[in-house]
C-alpha cells in the first residue's frame, strides 16, 4: 500500500488570509460560483501557497493529494492519462476536464502545461456532467489565476535543479484607474533529460517549454464585468523513453513532441436587476506533432509521424439570479445555461516501414522463398478530419430548508460528429509461382462517417449541515464522448495489403464498425461526510467519503472473433468503489495534511475476442493512493528575515496492474519530496528535493510485438529556487 | 469331411476376418467428412467454428490429409488461410503425422509452408466426432470438432 507522508509549509493565519482570501473576492466565473454554494460537491483545493509548498508546478502533480486520483507521467507533454475513482482512458477523450478561469480546455493534448500564477485549484471528484457536460465522468480541475483587478505586483521566479533544468518565470500585475486591470507573464523551462538511450549514449527525454500570458479585466461599472485571457504554449522536447523490461532504453529513430497552443477566453458578466448574465467565448488553437520509433528498438522496423492542427470555439450562457428567492422558510437558488462549441481536427499520421519492419511485418507470416517486395521501404499514408458539433441546454437548483439542502440538476447534450479518412500505400511485390514480374499493390481507401448523440446528464444530492459538521449523498450520471479510433487504420491497411498478397484481392472492410465507438455512461453515487472546527490558533478539517460508480457501454479494443484485427466496440460494463479520507490540521506554526483513497475496480463484462475478462482489475489503476505530511513554521519579528519553513512530503501509489489479464504487476511504491524555504521581505529562498530515496519504479507499460516495455519513473531530483515579488 | 469341415470353418473365419476388416474400413471411411469445432492455440487463443475436412489424400495413396479452412492462429493474423496437412496415417481411428511439411492456399496456388512444420499430429475419430492436437511450427494447437 502506498504511503504519502508530506510536510508542507503552511502560512501563519494572517499570512494565509492575504492569499487565501483572494480566493473569495476574486472574480469567479457562474458555474464555480453555483458549485460553492453546493454542498454536496466539495472539492479539494489548494491556495497559491499550497501550490508552492507541495512542489506542484504541473497538473500531474497532483497525483495522491487528491485521493484516487493518479496522473502518471509518462510518453511525452501530450500524454495527460487521468485516473480518478477506477475511471481512466489511454485514447483521445478524456475523464476529467480541466478548466482555466471557467475556460474548459477541448483537447487533452494540452492538459499538460507548467502553471504560472495559479491562485487557486479546485479538484471535483465525481461526475460533473450536469454542469460541464461531456468528458468529466472522474470530475474536474478547476484552476483559477490571479487578477489584476484583486492583485498588483511583481512576481519573479528563477530555479535551477540538476539535470540542467531551469525554469524562469516573471510576471506583472497592474491598474490603471479603479476600473482596468492587466497582468503579461511568461515562462522558459528546459531540462536536460533524465533517461540516456544507449544506442548514441544521449539522454532522450530532453524539454523546452516556454509561454506568454496576457490578461485584461475591465469593470466600468458595478453591472458590467470584462475579463479577457490570451496564453500561448510551447513545448519541444524528445519523448518516450519506453525500453524492454530490465533494459535500458535503445531506440535508432527519432522520438519527440512538439506542441503550440494558443488559448483565447473572454468573460463578460451583465447585472440586469436581480439577475445575472455569464457569456464565456473562446478560441482554442493547437498544432502538433509527434514523431516515434514504433518498435522502441534499435531496429529499422516502422516509425510513425502524427501531425495535428485543431480549432476549437465555444460560447456559453450562464443566468443564474443575484440573491436566493426566499419562500417561506425554503430559499431556491438555480443557475441555467446555454453552450454551442465546434471542433475541427485535421490529423496526417504516415507510418513508414523499413526493411525489418517490411520483413517481419508484411512479409512476417509469408514463405519468403516465394514472396518479394521491391522497395527498402514504403508509407502507409493516413488523413482525417474530424469535425464535432455540440450544444447544451442545462439547468441547476438548489432547494435550501434550514441545515437541509436538495440540488437538483438536468442537462441535455447534443453531439454531431463528421470524420473523414483518407489512407493509401503503394508498393511492388512478386508473388514467384504467378508472376513474371512485379505487381504494383495499391490500397487506396477514403470515405465519411457521421453520427450523431443525445445524453441526458441528472444530479440529484441532498445534504445536512449544522456549524462543524456536514453529511451528504448524491446519484448523478456523466458520460465521455463517442468518436473514431484513428489508430486501427494500421489495422485496417495491414488487412487489406495482407489480404491482397495471399488471396489475390483486398476484401472490403466495414470501418466503420472497426473504428467508431459511442458515448459510454457513468452513473455514480456517493455519501460523505465532513467536520471543521477552527478558532484564533487551530483549524481542523476532516472528510470522509465512499463512493460506487458504474460503466456502461464502456469502450473497449477488441479482437472480435471470425474475423482479423482489432476493432472499437462499446461491450465493455465495469464497476469501481471506494473510499476517500481527508484531513487538515494546523495549529499556530504546526501543520499536518493527509490525504487517502482507496479504489476497487473490475471489470463486469469485457470479451476481448479471445479472451474473458470479467472479473479481472482495470489496469492503470492504483488500489490505494496516499499523501500526508507534517510542516513547521517559524516567525520571525525582523526586517531582514522573516520567516523560516520546513517541510517534507511523500507519496505512495499502488499496487497496479499494467495488463487486462492481470498478468504484470507494479508493486507499490513511495517517493519522498522536501524543501526549506528562507523569506525575506522581498526575496525568498527554497531549497528541495524530490524523491530523496531514488526510488526505481515504473510508470508505464505495454506490449507490442510481442515485447513488454516499460517507461521508468523520473529519479531522485534536487534544486534551489529564488522568488520574488514586489 | 473333417477337412472340409475344417476349410468351410477356416472360410468362414476368413470372410469374417474380411467382413470385419472391410467393417473397419468402411467404420473409417465413414468418419472422413467435414467437422466444424473449435482450436485452441497454445492454451489461450480459440478458432471458433474452425471448420476441417477430414479426407482421402488426394496425391498420396493410402494416406490421409486434413485440410484447414480459413485458420487463424493469433488475434492479430491479419489474413487466414486455407492449410492442407497431407500424407496421414490412419489406423484404428487414429490419425498421425510427423514432420510434415503442410500446404496454404495463396492466390490460388497450393504453397508449400516450410515455416509451419507440423509435428506430433494426433487425432482420433470417433461417434462423428474428430479430436486431437499438433505442432504447426512453434505453435500448439489442439481441436475438437463435430460432423
Amino acid at each position: 500500500m502506498a504511503l504519502a507522508v508530506s510536510l508542507f509549509v503552511y502560512s501563519e493565519p494572517n499570512e494565509a488570509l492575504h492569499i487565501d482570501s483572494i480566493a473569495e473576492i476574486v472574480v469567479v466565473h457562474s458555474r464555480e460560483q453555483m458549485l460553492q454554494h453546493a454542498n454536496s460537491n466539495t472539492p479539494s483545493t489548494f491556495t497559491l501557497a499550497q501550490t508552492d509548498n507541495l512542489q506542484i508546478t504541473s497538473a500531474k502533480d497532483f497525483t495522491a493529494f487528491v485521493p484516487s486520483l493518479y496522473i502518471p507521467e509518462y510518453g511525452s507533454q501530450m500524454t495527460s492519462t487521468i485516473y480518478m475513482r477506477g475511471l481512466g482512458a489511454r485514447i483521445d477523450n478524456p475523464v476529467v476536464g480541466m478548466y482555466v478561469d471557467g475556460i474548459g480546455l477541448a483537447n487533452k493534448n494540452c492538459y499538460d502545461f507548467l502553471f504560472l500564477d495559479i491562485r487557486r485549484v479546485d479538484v471535483y471528484r465525481g461526475p460533473q456532467g450536469t454542469m460541464f457536460g461531456r468528458n468529466t465522468i472522474g470530475g474536474i480541475i478547476n484552476i483559477q489565476t490571479l487578477s489584476p483587478l484583486l492583485y498588483q505586483g511583481t512576481r519573479a521566479r528563477l530555479s535551477y535543479a540538476n539535470q540542467n533544468t531551469i525554469v524562469a518565470q516573471a510576471s506583472h500585475y497592474s491598474k490603471i484607474g479603479d476600473d482596468f486591470g492587466f497582468a503579461l507573464g511568461g515562462f522558459y523551462r528546459q531540462t536536460d533529460g533524465y533517461f540516456v538511450n544507449v544506442y548514441d549514449g544521449k539522454l532522450t527525454d530532453w524539454s523546452k517549454q516556454a509561454g506568454a500570458m496576457l490578461k485584461l479585466e475591465y469593470q466600468p461599472k458595478d453591472n458590467f464585468k470584462l475579463s479577457n485571457n490570451t496564453t500561448y504554449n510551447f513545448v519541444s522536447q524528445g519523448a518516450f523513453p519506453y525500453h524492454l523490461e530490465g533494459q535500458q532504453v535503445n531506440h535508432n529513430d527519432f522520438c519527440g513532441y512538439q506542441r503550440h497552443n494558443v488559448n483565447e477566453g473572454l468573460n463578460m458578466e451583465f447585472i440586469f436587476d436581480r439577475l445575472q448574465l455569464t457569456s464565456t467565448t473562446t478560441y482554442q488553437f493547437l498544432l502538433d506533432k509527434m514523431d516515434m520509433d514504433q518498435d522502441y528498438m534499435p531496429l529499422s522496423y516502422f516509425t510513425l509521424q502524427q501531425n495535428q492542427k485543431e480549432h476549437y470555439a465555444e460560447q456559453n450562457f450562464i443566468l443564474r439570479p443575484l440573491q436566493e428567492h426566499v419562500f417561506g422558510s425554503m430559499k431556491w437558488n438555480w443557475l441555467a445555461g446555454a453552450m454551442v462549441s465546434y471542433r475541427h481536427n485535421t490529423m496526417s499520421a504516415p507510418v513508414h516501414f523499413m526493411q525489418d519492419g517490411i520483413d517481419s511485418l508484411i512479409l512476417g507470416e509469408l514463405p519468403k522463398e516465394y514472396y518479394f517486395i521491391k522497395e527498402n521501404n514504403f508509407t502507409v499514408y493516413s488523413d482525417f478530419t474530424t469535425q464535432f458539433t455540440d450544444a447544451a441546454l442545462y439547468h441547476t437548483s438548489y432547494f435550501t430548508w434550514g441545515k437541509w439542502q436538495l440540488e437538483a440538476g438536468l442537462r441535455i447534450d447534443f453531439e454531431h460528429s463528421q470524420f473523414d479518412y483518407h489512407s493509401q500505400s503503394r508498393f511492388n511485390y512478386l508473388f514467384t509461382p504467378l508472376f513474371k514480374e512485379y505487381k504494383l499493390l495499391n490500397y487506396d481507401v477514403s470515405g465519411r462517417l457521421k453520427n450523431n448523440y443525445i445524453e441526458f446528464l441528472p444530479r440529484i444530492a441532498v445534504s445536512y449541515k449544522n456549524e462543524h459538521w456536514k453529511v451528504f449523498g448524491s446519484i448523478s450520471e456523466g458520460y465521455k464522448a463517442g468518436g473514431y479510433n484513428s489508430q486501427l487504420f494500421s489495422d485496417i491497411a495491414t488487412k487489406a495489403m495482407a489480404g491482397e498478397m495471399t488471396n489475390g484481392k483486398q476484401e472490403k472492410q466495414d470501418i466503420s464498425g472497426v473504428v467508431t465507438y459511442q458515448p459510454e455512461r457513468c452513473l455514480a453515487q456517493e455519501i460523505g461526510a465532513q467536520y471543521r472546527y477552527s478558532t484564533d490558533d487551530l483549524r481542523l478539517s476532516a472528510e470522509l467519503r465512499i463512493y460506487d460508480n458504474e460503466l456502461f457501454n464502456q469502450q473497449l479494443t477488441i479482437f472480435p472473433p471470425n474475423t482479423t484485427g482489432r476493432m472499437m466496440t462499446n461491450a465493455g460494463r465495469s464497476r469501481s468503489f471506494g473510499a476517500e479520507l481527508d484531513f487538515n490540521l494546523n495549529y499556530k506554526g504546526l501543520s499536518f495534511e493527509m490525504a487517502y483513497g482507496y479504489t476497487n475496480a473490475k471489470f463486469l463484462k469485457y470479451e476481448s475476442g479471445s479472451h474473458n475478462y470479467a472479473g479481472n482489475v482495470i489496469p492503470y489503476i492504483p488500489a490505494h493512493t496516499l499523501a500526508g505530511g507534517v510542516a513547521y513554521r517559524w516567525q520571525f519579528e525582523h526586517d531582514v528575515c522573516q520567516w523560516l519553513s520546513v517541510g517534507a512530503q511523500a507519496k505512495m501509489v499502488g499496487p497496479l496492474y499494467w495488463d487486462d489479464k492481470n498478468t504484470m504487476k507494479q508493486q507499490p511504491y513511495a517517493l519522498l519530496n522536501a524543501n526549506i524555504t528562507l523569506a525575506m521581505k522581498y526575496v525568498s529562498l527554497s531549497i528541495w528535493g524530490q524523491n530523496l530515496t531514488n526510488t526505481q519504479y515504473n510508470v508505464f507499460y505495454f506490449q507490442s510485438m510481442g515485447n513488454n516495455f516499460m517507461q521508468s519513473g523520473k529519479p531522485i531530483t534536487y534544486g534551489a529556487t529564488i522568488s520574488l515579488e514586489i | 469331411m473333417k477337412q472340409k469341415l475344417f476349410i468351410l470353418f477356416a472360410m468362414t473365419i476368413a470372410l469374417i476376418s474380411c467382413n470385419k476388416k472391410e467393417e473397419v474400413e468402411n467404420t473409417q471411411q465413414e468418419q472422413t467428412g467435414s467437422y466444424v469445432g473449435v482450436g485452441v492455440v497454445d492454451g489461450d487463443y480459440r478458432m471458433e467454428n474452425l471448420k476441417i475436412d477430414f479426407l482421402k489424400s488426394d496425391s498420396i495413396e493410402g494416406a490421409y490429409q486434413l485440410n484447414m479452412y480459413q485458420a487463424q492462429f493469433a488475434a492479430n493474423m491479419p489474413v487466414k488461410l486455407d492449410i492442407i496437412i497431407d500424407g496421414l496415417k490412419y489406423e484404428n481411428n487414429t490419425l498421425t503425422g510427423n514432420n510434415i511439411v503442410p500446404y496454404a492456399i495463396m492466390q490460388g496456388v497450393r504453397m508449400p509452408y516450410q515455416r509451419y512444420i507440423v509435428t506430433n499430429l494426433k487425432f482420433t475419430t470417433a461417434d462423428n466426432q474428430l479430436k486431437g492436437s499438433l505442432n504447426f511450427g512453434l505453435y500448439e494447437v489442439t481441436y475438437e470438432g463435430k460432423k
